[in-house]
């Protein structure tokens, strides 16, 4: 609400990064973007204390860190991120609203007798981005864990390497803490950081890698099916390849220099976050979606969505990719015509409208296939996972007795396997 | 599916709101998940006092502002003094000694709030009738990190104050026993937890790095 009210009463004019001097120098709509960073900033702390402490200390018996949904290890490391880092952009954020309303000098610099006594601009870049980094894991690391729980369930194999792909993302979490920096490798910090911030930022691709492999593994020999979910979660992988492989050559410093707010930036952003969050984040609507409602999507409308948008997703960001190299730049809305990349934008504008319009088609489905869809029944993946062990949609109570896990929860296609959970069995 | 008729869990815990569904805790386990995450809570807050602190060395490097260094050690001693006098006040609780408890709390806060006016009489010259402070928030970056960081310390001070009054007036209407006062443990620790937060602050504001004379004022 106050980051809409924002928008009324002057916006914020230095883009969502709020690099002073600008932020300080701006409207009262700044101070409304602030407020509206502490309030999401508070309940997120929140929501990520409750759910760790959940993941720790209430799993149901016979649940060991390593039996669990392997989701939930994506939301534990998620959840430790939230927990600790959002605290930099809150004191960041607050710093800057004291230094608007008091004047303390904090982020602006006060030359004294040729002396600095003020503040430094670039605290401000160090603070955010400690907070900002992470934060994209924030958005990617679920939609990983999401990859990682959907593909055993349509290969009918075992999840390859589950503690491997457990670690991986607290992993994934605790190096995201140490690369903070190279989104400032052309902020003019002292040169002898990039090598320790391209080195660490080299370093993410190292657990990243482990999930990668462990995906090509768990497919590898499974009896693959292809209903929506499935297919999302493939398209999820392409497109974060697309991501994982632009990613070292922007944390490579030298060539960053060239590269720094170009639209292969853009780009490559663009791949990580729909292949890490956006196709994830579909695949599991389209997976959980008989869960929620009892009823089937419909499974034409869900390939047409796929298939018009994976092509498109491609176009896009490798378009962006190549107009960034050829000199395109972040932030701006118009070029030189002499670039010659006219051809270039005009497919990522095309390219954008077929995804919005299969986004469109998505919406429709899930609200005509509530009313109209096919019943689905508890469990129509022959998913091992507890939620579809019970009716669809869930009932208010969804087991009548505390459940025990007595299984593996991956254990497809392996003979004589016991089942994940079992409902009251035994005493506590 | 075939519905189990095995009994709920049954748990001697008479809560105020017992959901017909949701299998009742014991005592002991919502201790443990209260106890993880207060722990959790601190370690949040680590990073915002963390935050401060990474502000505090990027700004000043190994130079400091000239703060008085008597009013120092007599507001960290007193702080200090406080977390023994709230641990024997904790140690009470458990051991169902409600007049030691009630002593040992009221000395708590009175420590706490000594610390606080000491703070605010001669760090920040709130009054400056008594004692003229030369720092200000504007003036240079040494005022600001020190209000900055002071602000937010004496924030969770109050914070704390008021915790601990809470807990001494539900005590006082026998609200606590010794097997059951998490409120009262939890304050502690709070307690205890913005005292360190102190031990770090007070190092990085009146004795790391080289004193700078401010001009003027």
């Amino acid at each position: 609400m106050t980051l809409l009210l924002s928008a009324l009463v002057g916006g914020w004019d230095s883009g969502w990064t709020m690099y002073p001097p600008l932020s300080l120098q701006g409207s009262v709509g700044y101070q409304f973007v602030f407020w509206s960073v502490f309030a999401i900033g508070l309940s997120s702390i929140l929501g990520s204390l409750n759910l760790i402490a959940t993941i720790l200390l209430m799993r149901p018996k016979g649940m060991s860190m390593f039996r669990m949904p392997i989701f939930c290890w994506a939301v534990l490391a998620t959840s430790i991120i939230q927990l600790t880092a959002t605290q930099f952009i809150g004191i960041d954020f607050l710093l800057l609203s004291f230094e608007r309303s008091l004047g303390m000098p904090i982020f602006n610099p006060m030359m004294v007798e040729g002396v600095n006594m003020g503040g430094e601009p670039l605290l401000h870049q160090h603070l955010f981005w400690f907070y900002s980094h992470p934060a994209v894991y924030v958005f990617v690391l679920p939609g990983l864990g999401i990859i990682s729980e959907l593909l055993p369930v349509f290969s009918r194999k075992p999840l390859f390497g589950y503690r491997w792909v457990a670690l991986s993302s607290i992993a994934i979490a605790l190096v995201g803490f140490l690369v903070w920096g190279h989104h400032m490798f052309t902020s003019g910090y002292q040169p002898y950081l990039r090598v320790a911030f391209m080195i660490s930022t080299l370093l993410v691709a190292v657990p990243t890698g482990v999930k990668f492999f462990s995906w090509l593994g768990t497919m590898w020999g499974g009896r693959l099916t292809f209903p929506t979910p499935m297919l999302f979660t493939l398209g999820s992988i392409s497109v974060f390849l697309i991501g994982g492989l632009s990613g070292p050559v922007l944390a490579t410093t030298t060539t960053d220099l060239f590269l720094h707010d170009t639209y292969f930036v853009v780009g490559h952003f663009h791949a990580t976050i729909f292949g890490g969050f956006v196709f994830p984040f579909f695949a599991a609507i389209y997976f959980w979606y008989p869960k929620i409602t009892g009823r089937m999507y419909n499974e034409a409308l869900g390939k047409w969505h796929f298939w018009l948008m994976t092509p498109a997703f491609w176009v896009m960001s490798i378009g962006q990719m190549s107009v960034g190299v050829m000199g395109m730049r972040r932030h701006i809305a118009d070029y030189d015509a002499g670039l010659g990349i006219a051809t270039g934008q005009l497919w990522i504008t095309l390219a954008g409208f077929v995804i919005a319009f299969s986004i469109l088609l998505m919406i429709y489905n899930l609200f005509s296939s509530a009313e109209v869809g096919r019943v689905a029944g508890a469990n129509p993946w022959k998913s091992r996972s507890p939620e579809w062990q019970i009716a669809s949609p869930v009932p208010d109570i969804s087991y009548p007795a505390p459940i025990r896990v007595v299984g593996e929860p991956y254990d497809y296609g392996l003979l004589g396997s016991p089942n994940y959970v079992a409902v009251g069995a035994g005493d506590d | 599916m075939a519905a189990s008729t095995t009994p709920m869990k049954a748990a001697g815990h008479a809560g105020a709101h017992d959901d017909a569904h949701a299998p009742t805790e014991t005592y002991a386990e919502r201790l443990r998940l209260n106890r993880l995450g207060m722990w959790l809570f601190f370690i949040s807050e680590a990073f915002l006092f963390g935050a401060l602190l990474a502000a505090r060395f990027y700004l000043w490097g190994d130079t400091r502002p000239d703060l008085d260094q008597v009013v120092g050690l007599i507001v960290t001693s007193v702080l200090l003094l406080s977390s023994a006098s709230m641990y024997i006040a904790d140690t009470a609780a458990e051991h169902g000694q409600w007049r030691v408890f009630s002593v040992a709390a009221w000395i708590t806060m009175i420590l706490g709030l000594v610390f606080l006016f000491g703070v605010m009489i001669f760090e920040w010259g709130l009054f400056p009738s008594i004692y003229k402070a030369h720092l200000t928030p504007w003036d240079s970056k040494y005022g600001a990190v020190v209000f900055a960081m002071t602000g937010m310390h004496a924030f969770h001070v109050i914070t704390g104050i008021a915790l601990i009054f809470i807990m001494w007036n539900l005590a006082r209407k026998r609200r606590f026993t010794p097997e059951r006062h998490w409120g009262v443990e939890a304050s502690a620790i709070y307690w205890h937890y913005v005292d360190v937060v102190w031990i770090f602050f007070y190092p990085a504001l009146y004795l790391i790095g080289s004193v700078v004379h401010l001009t003027g004022h």
